[in-house]
Order: C-alpha cells, then sequence, then structure tokens
C-alpha cells in the first residue's frame, strides 16, 4: 500500500485555523525598523548570537615597572554586599541584598574566553541573559565581574554592558569585556598564582521588579598575574568531566553540514556532534558552551578555540529536557591558537569541552569533557 | 497607513492561515508555527526598506521562517531524548489504527532536519515544483532532490511507501506552469 504524501500533509495541517494579529505585527515591525533607523538607542549590547572577542588591551604605563608583590588574599568580611571584596559568594549582606543564581525565569551565563596570547593580564568574559521560556525584553544594571577564591571575593571588575536586553530567542544581550583584573584593595597588584572562579551580577527586570542574578562559576588558573595559557599547554591541562553524565563527543572535519551545524563560515571546518546520558536522577538543564581543543602528536594544545588574529569567541547555548541527548558545537575555525595561522599537515587528537551552567541548584558550573576523534590535515 | 503596511495586512489576510501551516508543519505544533511565522514576517518587514506586494515578499518570508526556525533548532541546542525510530501508530494507540495517521506524519517530519524538511513541506504540501522549492529556499536544484530523496527514504521507514517516483513526476508535470 502507497500513501499520499500530499493527501497526508494536508490531512494534517488544513486543520489549523490561525493567522498572525496584524496589529501586533505592525507595532512590532514599526520598531523594529525605528531601531535600524537609529531612532532608538539600546546600549552597548550586541546581537544574540554573534560573538567576536575584542583586541589587544594596551598595558597601562604603571605596569612596565617590575610588578609588586601579590596582596594577601582578603578574608571573609561578614555581611558584605554582594560583589564587594570579601563578599562570599550567595551569601545574603547586612543589608538584606540577596543574589539568585536559580532564578525561574532568567540566567546570567558567564563565559571566559579562552587566554589569547596579545592579551596581557586580561581577562575576557562573556556574559548573556538566558530566558528559560520564549522571548524577552528587559532593562538591565552594568554587568559586575568577580573573582573568588575559596568562595569569597577577592577581585571585583570591569562594571559596564548595561541597558536594554532582549532577544527573540532565548538568549541574548552579550557583553564583551576584556579588562584588566586586579586584586581587592590594591590598584595594579595582579593575583596570586592559583585557581579562581569567575562570577558576575547583573540586576534585570522585567518589568515584574529587579532581580539580582549571579552567573558563572568556572574555574580559571592564573600564573603571574595573567590567565595561565591553554594555548601551548599539555593536553592533561584540560579538566576532568563531570562524573555524574557519560559525554562523548564526535569530531566533523573539514566540512561542517548545514543541517548540523547551522550556518557555516566559509573559513569554519570544526564541528562536534555530542550526546550525553545522565547518571542517575540528576537533570542538567541550563545554558552551555562548548569549545573544540586539538592536541598535537605530543600532546600540546594547538587549537584551544583562541584566534589571535580575529579574536574568535564560541556561542552561549542552551539547554533544555536536559536528562540526556544529542547536541553540537558551534563551528570553529581550525587555526592555530598560537599566531592564528592555519593548522600544518598532520594529525591531531580532539577533544570536546562543555562548560554547562545549571538553572537549578548550588551556583557553579561544571564540564563535561570527551575525546572526540582524530582530525587529519593532508599535506597540501 | 504606509506601502508596507498595506501589504502586509494583504499578506496576512490572504496567506496567513497557509503560512500558519506551512510552519505547523515544520514545527509540529501550532502554537509555535504562529510564534515562528510572526518572527519571519517580522524579520523581512524589518529588514527590507519597500515591499512591493504581498506575492513578492510571500517568498522571503517562507525564507525567513526556514531561517528562523534551523537558527532557533541551532542557537537553542534543544536536547531531547534521543528517538531513533517512531513507534507506528497501531502500537502506539494500542489500537488497529490506518498507517499515516495524522499525528503520525507531523510526528513523522519532525524527525527531519529542518531544510529536508521544508524541501519535503514545500514539494509535497505546497505542490511546488523541484525549481520553485530550490527558489523558495535559497538552494540549488540538485540539493533539493537531494534533501527529498532523503526525506522520502526517512519517511518510508516510518509511514509506509510513499508515492513513487513515476507518480510524483506525473505531479510535477501537471503543477509545472
Amino acid at each position: 500500500m502507497t500513501i499520499d504524501l500530499h493527501d497526508l500533509l494536508h490531512s494534517a495541517a488544513d486543520g489549523v485555523d490561525s493567522t498572525p494579529g496584524v496589529a501586533g505585527l505592525t507595532a512590532r515591525i514599526r520598531r523594529r525598523r525605528a531601531i535600524r533607523a537609529g531612532a532608538v538607542g539600546t546600549g552597548a549590547l550586541a546581537v544574540a548570537g554573534a560573538l567576536v572577542v575584542a583586541g589587544i588591551h594596551a598595558v597601562p604605563s604603571h605596569r612596565s615597572a617590575p610588578p609588586a608583590a601579590p596582596a594577601p588574599m582578603p578574608t571573609a568580611v561578614v555581611g558584605a554586599d554582594p560583589g564587594q571584596c570579601g563578599w562570599e559568594i550567595g551569601a545574603p549582606s547586612a543589608t538584606g541584598a540577596t543574589v539568585d543564581s536559580s532564578n525561574e525565569k532568567y540566567q546570567l551565563a558567564v563565559q571566559t574566553a579562552p587566554p589569547s596570547s596579545a592579551l596581557t593580564g586580561s581577562l575576557e568574559v562573556t556574559t548573556a541573559i538566558v530566558a528559560r521560556s520564549g522571548e524577552f525584553d528587559l532593562t538591565a544594571s552594568n554587568v559586575t565581574r568577580l573573582a573568588s577564591r575559596g568562595g569569597v571575593v577577592v577581585a571585583v571588575w570591569g562594571d559596564a554592558g548595561g541597558g536594554r536586553v532582549r532577544s527573540d530567542h532565548q538568549v541574548g544581550g552579550y557583553d564583551l569585556v576584556g579588562t584588566e583584573v586586579v586584586s581587592c584593595g590594591a590598584s595594579a597588584v595582579p593575583l596570586a598564582d592559583g585557581a579562581y572562579q569567575i562570577w558576575a551580577l547583573q540586576t534585570v527586570d522585567d518589568g515584574t521588579g529587579p532581580v539580582t542574578l549571579l552567573g558563572g562559576g568556572e574555574t580559571v588558573d592564573f600564573v603571574g598575574g595573567k590567565q595561565a595559557a591553554t594555548c601551548g599547554a599539555d593536553v592533561s591541562t584540560l579538566p576532568a568531566s563531570d562524573p555524574s553524565a557519560d559525554f562523548t563527543a564526535r569530531i566533523d572535519y573539514p566540512s561542517l553540514e548545514p543541517e548540523i551545524y547551522g550556518d557555516v563560515a566559509d573559513d569554519e571546518h570544526l564541528g562536534a556532534t555530542t550526546s550525553f546520558a545522565l547518571i542517575g536522577s540528576r537533570t542538567l538543564e541550563g545554558s552551555y558552551s562548548a569549545r573544540i581543543y586539538l592536541a598535537d602528536a605530543s600532546g600540546k594544545i594547538v587549537v584551544d578555540g583562541a584566534d589571535p588574529v580575529r579574536g574568535q569567541a564560541v556561542d552561549i547555548a542552551m539547554i533544555g529536557d536536559a536528562t540526556g541527548g544529542e547536541g553540537a558545537t558551534s563551528p570553529q575555525r581550525d587555526v592555530l591558537c598560537s599566531d592564528g595561522s592555519p593548522l600544518p599537515p598532520g594529525t591531531y587528537r580532539s577533544f570536546v569541552v562543555m562548560t554547562v551552567d545549571p538553572f537549578d541548584g548550588p551556583a557553579g558550573t561544571t564540564s563535561l569533557v570527551a575525546e572526540a576523534g582524530d582530525v587529519v590535515v593532508p599535506a597540501s | 497607513m504606509s506601502d508596507w503596511e498595506h501589504v502586509l495586512d494583504d499578506l496576512v489576510r490572504v496567506r496567513g492561515r497557509a503560512l500558519v501551516r506551512h510552519a505547523y508543519l515544520l514545527t509540529g505544533d501550532v502554537a509555535a508555527a504562529e510564534d515562528l511565522v510572526q518572527d519571519a514576517i517580522i524579520a523581512t518587514f524589518a529588514r527590507r526598506s519597500r515591499v512591493r506586494s504581498a506575492v513578492a515578499v510571500e517568498g522571503y518570508v517562507r525564507r525567513a521562517i526556514l531561517t528562523t526556525y534551523s537558527d532557533g533548532y541551532r542557537r537553542q541546542r534543544r536536547w531531547h531524548d534521543v528517538r531513533h525510530l517512531l513507534v507506528r501508530s497501531d502500537a502506539a494507540h494500542g489500537h488497529e489504527s490506518v498507517v499515516g495517521d495524522r499525528a503520525d506524519v507531523v510526528a513523522a517530519l519532525r524527525t527531519l532536519a529542518p531544510r529536508v524538511r521544508a524541501c519535503v513541506v514545500l514539494r509535497f504540501y505546497e505542490d511546488l515544483t523541484v525549481a520553485e522549492v530550490a527558489d523558495q529556499l535559497g538552494l540549488s536544484e540538485g540539493a533539493v532532490k537531494r534533501y527529498l530523496s532523503d526525506g522520502i527514504r526517512a519517511l518510508e521507514a516510518v509511514l509506509g511507501t510513499v508515492r513513487d517516483e513515476r507518480e510524483t513526476h506525473t505531479i510535477l508535470e501537471r503543477t509545472t506552469p
């Protein structure tokens, strides 16, 4: 028996009796046209999905002298306001100010870009508002970036990026700032060597009242006062994978199927499909960013998502209904992280590191890591 | 009322229902289809400084529907339980059911990649020729044929044999102006 697909599709769809409302469309189109004409300002915000890392930041002149010894780590200040030096991450303040890291409507996603050799002492941090459902349109304060150690804020910087945040998708309002990180209580003093967690605070209001979102928690290593380089490091320095998830990945190179990866630029040749299954009863719904790393035969990382020439970062995307499933990374350029030149011929091991910020549960991120197969670059 | 508002009114009045039905076959959900069509119309009209007529702009809207849908599919990275094969309707409903149940075909469409799904819907629901599908989606005719072949093969695995190529060609000849 053959089926008539034409009849079947009509049978399925012809019962749908719905038309868009013109009045609502007209208003939204007028507003968009006005914005495109520059009549309405929207603040220092980029369009969702378009991330470009800023370029080189000049080293302040006072850094030309030998750096001062790192200041001692500040201790916790009981009752400190959120975002102040000494604030214990997540703790309420003496004034009653609170933060929300598992808001029922919005998440502040925080992503750190891989360090580039072109940047000295800077940490590039991207933030985005992730709505749990639907489009959103809200006003937002500037973003405050924090570094903590032992759960206590030890550095505060980069107060910028506020304004109006909106998106027709569930992720929007990218804010990209690369600024020098300095310790609390002293200027021009680098952070001591060690591991720090990077956070962001931003107060948003969708008309129902302000809420201060706390996002992030990714661990960044600092060495010599700047973000430790992954480029050139041994592949063993990649984070360990969260043991509560069975995570696998498969590299695609050099052709990326648009059906899987969406719009792929001509110079983007690296992508990976991923799959994970949670072990036990845990769920993992939240935002994530995934990055592909390549290591050469000696185990040295030669691709880490950094692009010294164009300063490329990767998208923040969202996991929904995550008890397990499949997905794909954003396309990446296959250039050396050291100087942005094309990958030389050879065989490289590939790895996918997915940093996940769950919507619910304690503040902080987790990593899913998998080796994804070999990338073979043929001799030309 | 400006020119674009007249065109918008025409488009929605004359083609709005058809666009939502088209989007429904892409999304499998009426509310999602309504949102998708609205987003596509807004994106098209906001971007184009001049829109001549509803007929002229409908192609752009359809392309925006697919782009918006595909973009959402990629940007949101919706993770979902892996579904290898659909359960056939008779097993799912626990009673004898005709192959090709309405819910089955919508569910079967959702297993197709967005662009494949769009080609199947334009070809078999809108009765467009391969050339017209290619033009609507900004693809080559070869790519459309490949997507249609992939889509039919995938649908046949779930729904049963689809009307064969010879009959499809007959339809093509009838609908080609």
